[in-house]
């Protein structure tokens, strides 16, 4: 299989006021198309910076250093802010924890879908609505028509992650990470979410980069696994070698909690 | 038996809509009781919303049930606020970020006059040990710290009034799940170490496992089934409760 991403020799610091924060020292990290790929590590060990390097959604304060993001052989570091408009959420979309942080409260789910359908695509309002109808009804919402009228806060935790995905599919992207994004649901929700999420990169064919500090969910999805700590990627392989050998201090420490706490 | 929960109700009004068109009750608990036994180890489960924190909350005397009471033993607990702690959930709220640690632990001291304030150091120094922390952290602040070391000094500050009796709501949930795993160990050595009584609410069976001796699992501010840990695990009689461990089966 080919890589859909490389990421080469990633440096990424946070210049604070009075000191320099090194986040992220020298990452390389390859996603192939059509995979899962779980990366794994403690918090603080730099998976979300390395994950916003990739279209450069970076709060101010970081600055890449050096490195490259090489996506269809476009090295999408050396992009300008323009063209990267043009490849985030259309080739390369995200969906997170918090998912009512990043939905606009005051705005129906219909009119938030079918504004991220009309940002991307050629269409009146009244066919972006008509997608997103079809859009809730992938991410397997019952009574669509009837969600589509609701506020975020009208909706549970799951069904808002649901939405968010739906909003992040909505341009059939290549490349979904998704940085924890079941990490705050209860467990019998966060089975359904990742049973979803399996059924439509089946469906419609996109890679996954899974983020997480919980390696039963690499247990659960991953066909590879890389693993980070402080800043590194310390070991990456199948999701086989990780858990039947793996090597790094680090993945044995992941492993040994998720045989304690992370199954039954 | 420590304490004793009988026939809680509790009832909270809501309001809906632009116009408060909708209005009525939600029963967040629904004729709830229990028993927990001196130094046994109580697991309650269930999905969010199902009246976890509610329950929690009347039992620590934070919010008054609609009906129904909780009967402490008065032999055991006698200084309730002293004799009875509770933990939360998030780690981040619930230590003052402009206390230093020394404080955070002293305050408790003080109030219930747990040793004479020339003690006040030494017995600070003590319970940061206690928590696995090393004594240079006295003087520092809160935000200098991970989840899993705020965690820590939470146990720490509840363990200060040399309780009998925690309450510990999803103590664990928010950190890293090897944070999580060690947060569990700690849990276990003090519980045996200061002959503690526990109510320990996870979502996560596999947590309710290592630490329950017996379990409840609510659902819908109802408990929809009780029973030995074994029991609960080895032969659930309950849909809902096969749903919660196929889910943590994986
Ligand atoms: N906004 C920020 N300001 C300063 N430092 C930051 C910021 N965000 C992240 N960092 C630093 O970068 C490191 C990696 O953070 P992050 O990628 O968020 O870790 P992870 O996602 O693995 O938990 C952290 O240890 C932290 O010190
Ligand atoms: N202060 C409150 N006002 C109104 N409803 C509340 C309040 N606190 C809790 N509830 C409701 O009570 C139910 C149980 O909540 P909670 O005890 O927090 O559940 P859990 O801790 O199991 O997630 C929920 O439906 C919640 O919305
Ligand atoms: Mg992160
Ligand atoms: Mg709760």
């Amino acid at each position: 299989m080919s890589n859909l991403l490389e990421i080469r020799g990633l440096k990424v610091n946070f210049n604070l006021e009075n000191q320099v924060v090194t986040a992220v020292r020298g990452v390389d990290l390859d996603i192939r198309e059509d995979e899962v790929l779980v990366l794994a590590g403690e918090s603080g060990s730099g998976k979300s910076v390395t994950a916003l390097s990739v279209t450069r959604l970076l709060p101010k304060t970081a600055e890449i250093v050096s490195g490259s993001v090489n996506f269809h052989w476009v090295d999408l570091a050396k992009l300008d802010e323009k063209a990267l408009v043009s490849i985030r959420g259309k080739e390369i979309a995200y969906i997170f924890q918090e998912p009512t942080s990043y939905l606009n409260p005051v705005y129906t789910i219909g009119s938030q879908l079918s504004e991220a359908i009309m940002l991307h695509h050629d269409k009146t309002r009244l066919e972006a609505f008509k997608e997103a109808v079809e859009l809730l009804d992938l991410v397997k919402i019952k009574e669509p028509k009837r969600v589509i009228d609701d506020y975020p806060h009208q909706l549970s935790g799951g069904m808002n992650q649901r939405v968010f995905i739906a909003m992040a599919l909505a341009c059939r992207p290549r490349l979904l990470i998704a940085d924890e994004p079941t990490t705050s649901l209860d467990v019998t929700v966060e089975a359904q979410i990742l049973q979803l999420l399996m059924e439509l990169k089946k469906s419609l064919g996109f890679s996954l980069l899974f983020i997480t500090h919980n390696l039963s969910i690499a247990r659960r999805i991953a066909d590879r696994v890389s693993v980070m700590y402080k800043g590194k990627v310390v070991e990456e392989g199948d999701v086989e070698k990780i858990f039947g050998s793996p090597e790094h201090n680090h993945t044995k420490e992941l492993i040994r909690a998720y045989e304690k706490i992370g199954k039954i | 038996m420590i304490l004793k929960v009988e026939n809680v109700v509790k009832e909270f009004k809501f309001e809906r809509g632009f116009f408060k068109q909708e209005a009525g009750v939600v029963r967040a608990l629904d004729d709830v009781s229990f028993e927990v036994e001196e130094f046994s180890s109580l697991g309650i489960v269930g999905e969010s919303g199902s009246g976890k924190t509610t329950l929690a909350k009347i039992i620590m005397e934070l919010i008054p049930a609609t009906s129904g009471k909780v009967v402490f033993d008065a032999e055991r607990i006698t200084n309730f606020r002293k004799d009875a702690q509770i933990i939360f959930q998030n780690p981040y709220n619930s230590l003052d970020p402009k206390m230093r640690i020394i404080n955070t632990l002293s305050e408790p001291l003080l109030i219930h006059g747990i040793v004479p304030k020339k003690h006040f150091r030494d017995k600070a120094v003590e319970l940061l040990r206690m928590v696995g922390l090393d004594e240079s952290l006295l003087q520092r602040y809160p935000i200098e710290f991970s989840g899993g070391q705020r965690q820590r000094i939470c146990i720490a500050r509840a363990l200060a009034t040399e309780p009998k009796f925690i309450l510990l709501d999803e103590p664990i949930s928010s950190l890293d799940l090897t944070i999580q795993a060690e947060m569990l160990d700690l849990f276990l050595e003090l519980k045996a170490k200061l002959k503690l009584t526990y109510i320990f609410i996870s979502h996560n069976l596999a947590v309710i496992r290592h630490i329950a001796d017996s379990v409840i699992v609510m659902e819908s501010g109802k408990i929809v089934e009780r029973g030995l840990k074994d029991a609960i695990f080895n032969s659930p009689a309950n849909t809902y409760t096969k749903l919660l461990l196929e889910a943590a089966r994986g």
